[in-house]
């Protein structure tokens, strides 16, 4: 495997992980959240869109094409650019997506060069993925940013469209072999920040969860629509956005009253 | 703050700015007097600028502890006619405009009309450089390729060293009768203009001596009326300060501050040199006096917190002088960009950073003042906690301090020669300009416009804006079979208009130091006196003189834009892009969106586009590096801008770039507004790929939304930032952190932002002062938001 599709590569990266980071963002990923900030990482294959760009109060049409392919030495060469500010700050790089496992192979090559270059590396994963590829990286990565969106299933069904079954056990089973894991929960108005809900996260991470980690409350940004409109795709977090507020701070002390240790932002 | 200080500050910021006819009059009358005409003209200078200490009002204001203003009344500003005369045209309209106006009574205009303008009109030093400008200087003046700082100011452009804090000026006067006595009449054919010029010296000595004097009477006659005891005992203490400094050398704390305070007077307003002058490295100046003080217990951190608002206040008491010529848009700035160091390393190369720093960045972030402008040195040997520190007062949005790499600027002024120790003592002022503080004569010469030379290269030698032929005639740009053959034509015609540039300049520095001598600020700078050489003569230890670059973000964009799309993709013609450029894009939009959006752009780190960087950095380096002028300095690049690009921008038709007509110029080197897209790592790499250390100063702009900042762990990552700049040999960075939609709205409602200091370029202004070309500018910088 030599190549990845990617869709975005941000340097100065500051909320994915320790120090200044380049983010790579890699496309395609199998869960459908309703609130996705980056719709345009769904599909795995890069695709074009017409758009409109300013020339001052001029709008000029042009063609972008959200995602591209490109050879593993070549995206090393990119990663290695801020290699100097990584050393400075103890930052490093961070693959996101999309879902990074989902080019479980590319994933793999891009760590073990990455940690043969000498980077601290992260993996940014939704969890959703077949164990035997999170076994295979553990090696080469250095930490895990770790989403957990909802406990109850069907919750976690329609929103996300997949069940979190497989999540959870992967999470209990990296922590099981004691690989480096930060915990998120991306605080959703009126999808999982119910009383219940939280509830259940403490019910989960209290008894089932070993070794639980630090756990980052990630407050949720209303997003412009407008990647959704230049993508022709539904946004369907226009009626829940309007009924419900983010309450992030009980929800933190919800969870540290329970004993976790919780951070705000990334 | 106390709530005098608060009074203090208060009064500053709204006291009025205005002209004062004083030093004009008085400067006028010696003139006319017999008197002066019997002295050689160093003698001259040196009794004009007695006669100006010995009947200048004296002013001192309620509850103030450092004393002396430069006019009669805080912004009272002085003008300067024997240099440039203001016409009472001038006059009406610095008194109108909306922006950075000076208010002129009728007295003053009065005083213009029938004393000053008739006695000076035809005598200015500015009419005496014009005349002796050719017309190639004139014509490339005209057309904006470049300007001339010493056409309305005199040639400043230093900082003071340690000197004074060891020195009182009694003890001066006795090394200048020392060296006068070691005149050698027999064999030293300069002995006689020495002798002279050392002689000026004295009388400018004695005359700042006897100014204390009279602040020092005038403190006592206040201290016999005052009713309240404790104010009453300040005087008296103040009265005792003033009588001892600057005769003696300062024993304390307050004497060391009151000390330079006079002399600071003294040198701007003997005459009006060009910006920057200041104490430099205060809080190593300041430590000695701080550290005994607090052992011997006459002071406390307090005290001394108090002394230094004080000593801040009187700075923003003085605007930068007005200049004539004037027209109602220019706006200019009230800002006289003295720039107070902190931090960097000590003579012996350690960490300088001191409990007086410290206490200095508190004294910053309460006042908030515009001026003194203020800037941190940071070397690797500093702590992180201090640029912590800087970072937090950054964060509070007004601009400062800005923030440099101490061990650039040592690698820059050793490049040129100087010594260690000397560069250690050294730092920047002005804008970003590296210099060897009290030892270093570094003079801008003026600002140099790279776009307009391109321009003229691809016309064949012709300014675009005027139709006249200015350069060489190295054919046009559908000549131009390779990108080589058109670089090749851009170094002839750059070096044919630094050659015009260097000319004029060498011309005008022979012009000041024949009719122009300052021989209050030659006592200060080593080694003036040893030398027996005035300042602008060539006394000084070092003597540089630096052309600054302007437009490189531009002209590199320019460029690249050319070489991607004409000769290496062939997207279109010359012809067509001439075509377009002539209609400044009206009608060409499609061409303009490739330009702007489909290009590689300056400030990405990628090297298609930087390559043209570099290419023109050395260019530009070549050209001007190591040329000789007539007081034995050595020319030297910066790139800087100050607010330049705006004005380079105007007379500049649309460029290859995308740039509309008359749009402003990149700035420092920083990229073209808005076209940096990967974020501050990706413009410092970019920014980074030409070596700063052959420069004396470069000048780098980031804009940071302010929610960035919200947390100790971004802030610690902006300090790995600058850090890693600073491991690139980047020399000077500086954050604006000020959202787009506050700017957008102070535009709207400048009466709800009457306080909103913004960073400009290499220093800080109030918003509502800047032009709306320059504030839309500064909105367009590319804001780093929430990454």
């Amino acid at each position: 495997m030599s190549s990845v599709t990617i869709f975005d590569i941000k340097r100065f990266a500051v909320h994915d992980g320790p120090g200044i980071r380049t983010t790579v963002f890699l496309k395609g990923c199998p869960m459908d959240c309703w609130w996705c900030h980056n719709p345009e990482s769904r599909k795995s294959a890069p695709e074009e869109v017409i758009y409109k760009r300013k020339l001052g109060e001029k709008e000029v049409d042009a063609k972008v094409t959200y995602g591209k392919t490109m050879q593993i030495h070549e995206l090393m060469s990119e990663i290695l650019k801020d290699r100097l500010f990584y050393e400075e700050s103890d930052g490093g790089v961070t693959f996101s997506g999309g879902e990074p496992l989902h080019q479980p192979e590319a994933l793999l090559e891009l760590l073990k060069q990455c940690k043969k270059a000498g980077l601290h590396t992260c993996v940014d994963t939704c969890g959703y993925a077949q164990w035997s590829n999170f076994e295979h990286i553990i090696p080469y990565t250095d930490l895990f940013l770790y989403d957990l969106k909802m406990i109850d299933i069907e919750n976690h069904t329609k929103f996300t469209g997949v069940k979190n079954e497989m999540i959870m056990e992967n999470l209990q089973k990296l922590l099981k072999q004691k690989a480096n894991v930060e915990l998120r929960i991306p605080v959703i108005p009126g999808v999982n920040n119910s009383k219940e809900e939280i509830n259940r996260y403490k019910d989960f991470l209290q008894n089932t969860v070993q070794n639980v980690p630090k756990i980052h409350l990630l407050p949720y940004h209303k997003i412009a629509g407008n990647k959704y409109e230049k993508l022709h795709m539904e946004y369907r977090m226009n009626t829940i956005e309007k009924n419900n507020s983010s309450n992030i701070e009980s929800f933190r002390k919800e969870l540290e009253s329970a004993g976790f240790v919780v951070g705000i932002g990334g | 703050m106390t709530e005098r200080i608060e009074k203090l500050r208060t009064q500053s910021l709204n006291a009025v700015n205005r002209i004062s006819a004083e030093r004009a009059l008085l400067i006028t009358e010696f003139y006319r007097s017999h008197e002066s005409q019997k002295a050689s003209i160093p003698v001259q200078r040196a009794l004009s600028f007695q006669y100006i200490m010995e009947n200048k009002s004296i002013c001192i204001n309620d509850g103030e502890l450092i004393v002396g203003e430069r006019g009669p009344a805080p912004k009272a500003t002085p003008t300067y006619p024997e240099i440039n005369l203001h016409s009472t045209k001038d006059l009406d309209i610095l008194n109108s405009r909306k922006k950075v106006s000076f208010k002129v009574d009728s007295e003053t205009r009065k005083a213009y009309e029938e004393i000053i303008i008739p006695f000076w009109e035809g005598k200015t030093n500015r009419e005496r450089v014009f005349k002796n400008m050719d017309q190639a200087w004139l014509d490339s003046y005209a057309a904006g390729i470049f300007t001339e700082f010493q056409e309305q100011r005199a040639p400043g452009h230093t900082v003071l060293g340690k000197k004074i804090y060891r020195q009182g000026m009694l003890d001066i006067i006795d090394e200048i009768k020392e060296v006068i006595a070691k005149l050698d009449f027999f064999n030293d054919s300069e002995a006689l203009n020495k002798r002279e010029e050392l002689l000026a010296m004295e009388i400018t000595a004695k005359a700042i001596i006897q100014f204390a004097e009279r602040y020092a009477e005038a403190l006592e006659t206040m201290a016999d009326d005052e009713k309240d005891e404790i104010r009453k005992k300040e005087l008296v203490e103040m009265a005792q300060v003033c009588r001892r400094v600057p005769a003696e050398k300062a024993l304390n704390f307050h004497e060391a501050l009151q000390y330079y305070w006079f002399v600071h007077l003294g040198v701007i307003t003997e005459m009006n040199p060009w910006d920057s002058f200041n104490p430099g490295r205060l809080d190593q100046h300041l430590l000695p006096f701080y550290k005994k003080g607090l052992a011997d217990g006459s002071l406390t951190e307090d005290w001394a917190k108090e002394l230094l608002h004080s000593f801040w206040v009187k700075f923003n008491n003085h605007p930068s002088p007005p200049k004539v010529g004037v027209t109602a848009e220019e706006s200019n700035t009230y800002t006289d960009f003295c720039l107070i160091n902190m931090g960097g390393l000590t003579e012996d190369g350690k960490d300088a950073v001191n409990e007086v720093t410290y206490l200095m960045l508190d004294v910053i972030e309460e006042m908030r003042l515009l001026q003194p402008s203020s800037m941190v040195q940071i070397s690797k040997k500093n702590p992180d906690k201090f640029v912590e520190r800087t970072v937090k007062i950054v964060k509070t949005g007004f601009g400062q301090p800005s923030i440099f790499n101490t061990d650039a600027i040592i690698q820059e002024l050793m490049r040129q020669g100087k010594a260690i120790e000397d560069t250690r003592n050294g730092g920047a002022s002005g804008c970003v300009e590296s210099g060897a503080f009290g030892t270093e004569a570094y003079i801008l010469t003026g600002y140099f416009n790279l776009v307009k030379v391109l321009e003229v290269t691809l016309n064949n030698g012709v300014d675009l804006k005027t139709g006249k032929l200015i350069g060489v005639e190295t054919g046009g740009s559908t000549g131009f079979e390779t990108f080589e053959n058109l670089l090749h034509a851009f170094k002839i015609q750059l070096n044919h208009f630094i050659d015009i540039k260097i000319k004029g300049s060498n011309v005008i520095e022979s012009l000041f130091g024949a009719h122009m001598p300052v021989p209050f600020l030659s006592l200060l700078i080593d080694d003036c006196i040893k030398n027996g050489k005035d300042y602008n003569a060539g006394g000084a230890r070092y003597n540089t003189n630096y052309i600054q670059g302007v437009g490189l973000g531009s002209i590199t964009d320019m460029l690249t834009s050319i070489k991607y799309h004409i000769y290496d993709k062939r997207t279109f013609s010359w012809a067509e892009l001439n075509h377009a450029i002539e209609a400044n894009f009206e009608g060409f939009d499609q061409m303009r969106a490739q330009l702007v959006y489909d290009t590689p752009k300056y400030g990405n780190d990628d090297d298609y586009a930087d390559e043209q960087a570099s290419w023109i950095f050395n260019a530009f380096y070549d050209a001007v590096n190591g040329r000789p002028s007539p007081r034995g300095a050595n020319y030297r690049i910066n790139m800087l801008p100050t607010t330049c690009h705006i004005y380079f921008g105007k007379v500049v038709c649309a460029t290859a770039d995308g740039r509309l007509d008359s749009e402003p110029l990149s700035e420092g080197i920083s990229p073209f507004q808005g076209m940096d897209k990967l974020g501050p790592t990706a413009v410092m790499l970019s920014a980074t790929k030409f070596d700063h250390l052959k420069t004396g100063g470069t000048l780098l702009n980031q804009k940071f939304s302010p929610d960035f900042f919200n947390s100790s762990d971004s802030i610690n990552k902006v300090v790995k930032l600058i850090r890693s700049y600073f491991r690139l040999d980047g020399h000077h960075i500086q954050f604006n952190v000020v959202s787009a939609d506050t700017l957008r709205d102070a535009q709207k409602h400048p009466e709800k932002y009457q306080d909103l200091i913004v960073r400009v370029a290499g220093y800080s202004d109030y918003f509502n002062d800047l032009g709306a070309d320059l504030q839309n500018e500064i909105i367009r910088r590319t804001a780093h938001e929430a990454f």
